[in-house]
């Protein structure tokens, strides 16, 4: 571990009741992996003995190997998610593997934190909506002494840059927040994210002992921030706490099912997770709280050698981050039981995948990560586990064709009764079916028990009502439905991103759509035609080798063919609501809504993002807008070009007026004190005419 | 910078001033009077009297240099930042956050307008409008506490 920063309480103080430890960690690792790799090694030979009955031909090999690799990937979740249900259904606490009980904190917090919100071409209104719920949360703890906030702006968005600066005023007056929420705005973004926290950390983070990481969409109770800064102070090994964040607030299908299975099944494999990572868990980049000072220290981010995609700056840096901090000795946590952590979904299956598309980019770049010198074995799993999460979708791709082709040589096969030389008896055919009928149960059970079981315990809790009574049933028949149909588009949709990472396409860096936009039709049908041909080309063929196989794919096809229709209808909003009229897919946050979700829908009913208007035209009406910026700007001086050219921009303007300026043209004017229109106007009337020294002549 | 009292600019006499100057020295004053909120005639005199007097003492500089505008508006941010320095107390009103931010918090203050007419006048006491000002004062960031993160290698252990 690096030195150790001044901790804001000594060894006497700290309090036993919220020790993060628990017994034996190897032996909980030993079960769960073993137990994993017993599980593929038995449906590994159960794979060889369905396709070697008659002679394991070369493409039958490359089936059951694929095979292997995938069943290892879902038999890891599977038993990651069985724990996780012993764990909730016994209220056990996955860390201690004690009995489950709420955090008692004694006295008051020592630390000084800091809340960060990192925002790129955000909706403001939204970004401080989000801030003040938290804010006003916080302060009905008591502890918001111990809470500054920090709006990171990386936007380059010249109206929005102008609505952010305004939005912070306007929300520490009505707060009466000065000098508790800052903001600062970085003139040149670069390494995206991490750059911009790694600018705060160089610049204003040593202020804190502890920061806790918001996404632009995030908010949390101030129970669980408090909670969270008193578990750091009593933890002095730790280095990043991450809460499990609860999917909310989106009113789409796709998102109401999501949001659901999530909040239905999400705590479970949190449990799980939590139980097998124990201090080396990882972190998810935000709704985490980080001690500052162990991240200055080790969380620098390298740069890899060569070009993106692969290359470059770390793209998905959280992983990276954690495994730097194990790497230095701090421990990383992940704690089930920190309620009041939400954030929000992409409204749509193609903003989920534009958002899975930038994600898949930066976990590839991990596969460089994992035999890098000096990582722990767990961080090792981590980054291997996030180029699985997309790598997976290949794999499959992979073993379904292979699967195809092998087929296919079989059907052209002609099956020889006596393969070895002067033998008098035949080999028959030996019919496998009831064995694929086992291991196809077999898998498509560790798929989905998990699953259905915490369907089943939430159904049979105290907190039913909650998720819609007897309904909840339903919803998750609905779900596993909906999710069958969807995991071969997601399946198509990863290979091609997986294929366009390794061939060298970069992705682009747009904020996230956090409204409920639904997907026209024909938008998805654009989208999805290369996956409807690849479902209709492939279901021709299987029909074609043999009718039994093709409906072995059926469920496979129906959702490449289906793509479109399943993409826009779950992308509607009405549809949503008329689901959560009939109680389907009901979480607690819609049925018992939290105060600070409650405080957020009403802020952003209020601002409904019109506030986002011409940054420059604000500027030069408004003079607080004016004056507000010019304090918000670094304190710096423009060199003579930098002059000539604001100079020619202030005349296009003065001339033609705002709409004439390009957007770079008013980042450029923007980043400079702007003139007031009063003051860009006086003296025109000297141009062209007379000059003064002429007139006094 | 310009440094007057009001009974030195109350001296200047703008008889012998072309009709275009005069049309500047009044766009001038209104636009930086306007930029603080203010619609106040006695508040705008104040402000051309200071320019004025800057003018007098660097006419020949500014029109050789040809940028006549740009030495009116040093000149007017110059005498509100000392105007500024008076009310507050604070020595540092000149630099361009500072003033910003005071400018804000004028405004903030000057909702109802009625600190119009107190605009640039040096003659009463101020102490009204300070504590106005200070409540209303912005902090956008706290104290900077410059670090180095170093950026780790993925050649060694972690240092």
């Amino acid at each position: 571990m690096t030195d150790s920063p001044a901790m804001p309480r000594t060894p006497d103080e700290l309090d036993p009741a919220v020790r993060l430890a628990g017994p034996s960690s190897s032996v909980r690792r030993l079960f769960l992996f073993g137990a994993a790799l017993v599980t593929t090694f038995y449906a590994a030979w159960l794979m060889s003995d369905v396709l070697g009955a008659d002679q394991l031909t070369a493409m039958e090999m490359v089936v059951i190997t694929f095979f292997t690799i995938n069943f290892a990937w879902i038999s890891l979740s599977f038993y990651t998610g069985v724990v996780g249900i012993f764990l909730r259904a016994f209220s056990i606490d996955a860390i201690t593997l004690r009995r489950m009980k709420p955090i008692n904190r004694k006295g008051n917090l020592k630390s000084k934190n800091v809340v960060v919100i990192p925002v790129y071409n955000e909706n403001p209104d939204r970004v401080f909506a989000g801030l003040r719920a938290s804010y006003e949360s916080l302060a009905a703890t008591g502890e918001i002494d111990a809470f500054d906030f920090f709006v990171l702006s990386d936007t380059r968005d010249p109206d929005i840059w102008i609505a952010e600066e305004m939005a912070w005023s306007r929300t520490c007056s009505e707060l009466k927040a000065r000098g508790k929420i800052f903001f600062r705005r970085r003139s040149e973004n670069t390494e995206r994210k991490s750059g911009n926290l790694k600018e705060f950390c160089e610049t204003y983070a040593s202020n804190y002992d502890h920061m806790i990481v918001f996404d632009a969409d995030s908010v949390m109770s101030g129970e669980a921030m408090v909670n969270m800064a008193y578990l750091m102070e009593n933890n002095p090994d730790s280095g990043i706490i991450q809460s499990p964040p609860q999917p909310t607030g989106r009113s789409t299908l796709f998102a109401r099912i999501l949001q659901f299975i999530s909040r239905v099944h999400g705590p479970t494999m949190s449990a799980g997770l939590a139980f097998w990572c124990m201090g080396s868990s990882n972190y998810w980049g935000h709704n985490a709280i980080i001690r500052v000072q162990a991240f200055i220290d080790c969380c620098g981010l390298p740069v890899l050698s060569g070009k993106p995609p692969m290359g470059g700056h770390i793209l998905s840096h959280d992983f990276v981050e954690a495994a730097f901090m194990r790497k230095a000795g701090w421990r990383v946590w992940l704690i089930p039981q920190l309620e009041g952590s939400w954030e929000e979904l992409p409204p749509n299956l193609i903003d989920f995948a534009v958002r899975d598309r930038r994600w898949c980019q930066g976990n590839m770049q991990h596969a460089r990560l994992i035999f890098a010198p000096g990582f722990s074995p767990l961080s090792r799993l981590h980054f291997f586990m996030g180029v699985m999460s997309f790598l997976s979708s290949p794999l499959w791709f992979l073993l379904l064709l292979s699967s195809t082709i092998a087929t296919l040589q079989n059907s052209r096969l002609t099956y020889s009764f006596f393969p070895g030389q002067f033998t008098m008896f035949p080999q028959w055919p030996v019919d496998r079916s009831m064995e694929m009928v086992v291991l196809l149960v077999f898998t498509i059970g560790m798929l989905i028990v998990p699953k259905v079981i915490s369907v089943f315990m939430v159904f049979l809790g105290r907190d039913r009502r909650k998720y819609g009574g007897a309904a909840v049933l339903l919803s998750g028949l609905l779900e596993m439905i909906y999710s069958a149909l969807q995991a071969p588009i997601m399946m198509t949709l990863h290979s091609r991103f997986v294929f366009s990472v390794l061939t060298g396409n970069q992705v682009g860096w747009d904020a996230q759509e956090r409204d409920d936009t639904g997907v026209p039709f024909m938008a998805a049908v654009r989208t999805h035609i290369g996956i409807i041909i690849v479902g209709l080309v492939w279901g021709a063929i299987a029909l074609y080798v043999d009718s039994a196989f093709f409906w072995w794919l059926t469920p496979i096809l129906a959702g490449l063919v289906l793509s479109p229709w399943l993409t826009h209808w779950s992308s509607l909003l009405w549809l949503g609501q008329r689901a959560r009229k009939y109680k389907l897919f009901l979480t607690p946050e819609e049925t018992a809504t939290p105060e600070e979700l409650a405080s957020l829908y009403r802020l952003t009913d209020e601002r409904p993002g019109d506030d986002v208007r011409d940054g420059l035209l604000q500027l030069i009406e408004d003079p607080y807008a004016n004056a507000l910026h010019s304090a918000l700007l670094p304190a710096r001086k423009p060199d003579r070009r930098t002059q000539i050219e604001v100079g020619i921009i202030y005349e296009k303007l003065a001339r033609l007026g705002v709409e004439s300026l390009t957007k770079e043209e008013k980042l450029k004017i923007l980043s400079w004190p702007v003139k007031p229109l009063d003051q860009i106007m006086a003296g025109q009337h000297l141009i062209g005419a007379e000059s003064p020294e002429k007139t006094q002549a | 910078m310009v440094e007057m009292s009001n009974v030195e600019i109350s001296n200047s006499s703008p008889s012998s001033e072309p009709a275009a100057m005069s049309r500047l020295l009044n766009e001038t004053a209104r636009a930086w009077t306007r930029s603080f909120g203010v619609r106040s005639e006695i508040a705008e005199d104040r402000l051309v009297n200071e320019l004025r007097a800057a003018l007098r003492d660097d006419m020949v500089g500014a029109v050789a240099k040809g940028n006549l505008q740009d030495m009116l508006d040093e000149a007017a941010h110059s005498a509100i930042a000392t105007w500024l320095s008076h009310v507050t107390g604070d020595e540092a009103t000149h630099g361009a956050n500072k003033f910003a931010m005071l400018r804000c918090a004028f405004l903030s203050a000057n909702q109802t307008k009625g600190w119009c007419d107190r605009f640039l006048d040096r003659n009463q006491s101020c102490h009204d409008l300070n504590m106005a000002l200070q409540a209303q004062m912005m902090l956008p960031t706290p104290a900077r506490q410059e670090r180095v993160m170093p950026r780790q290698t993925l050649e060694t252990r972690a240092s």
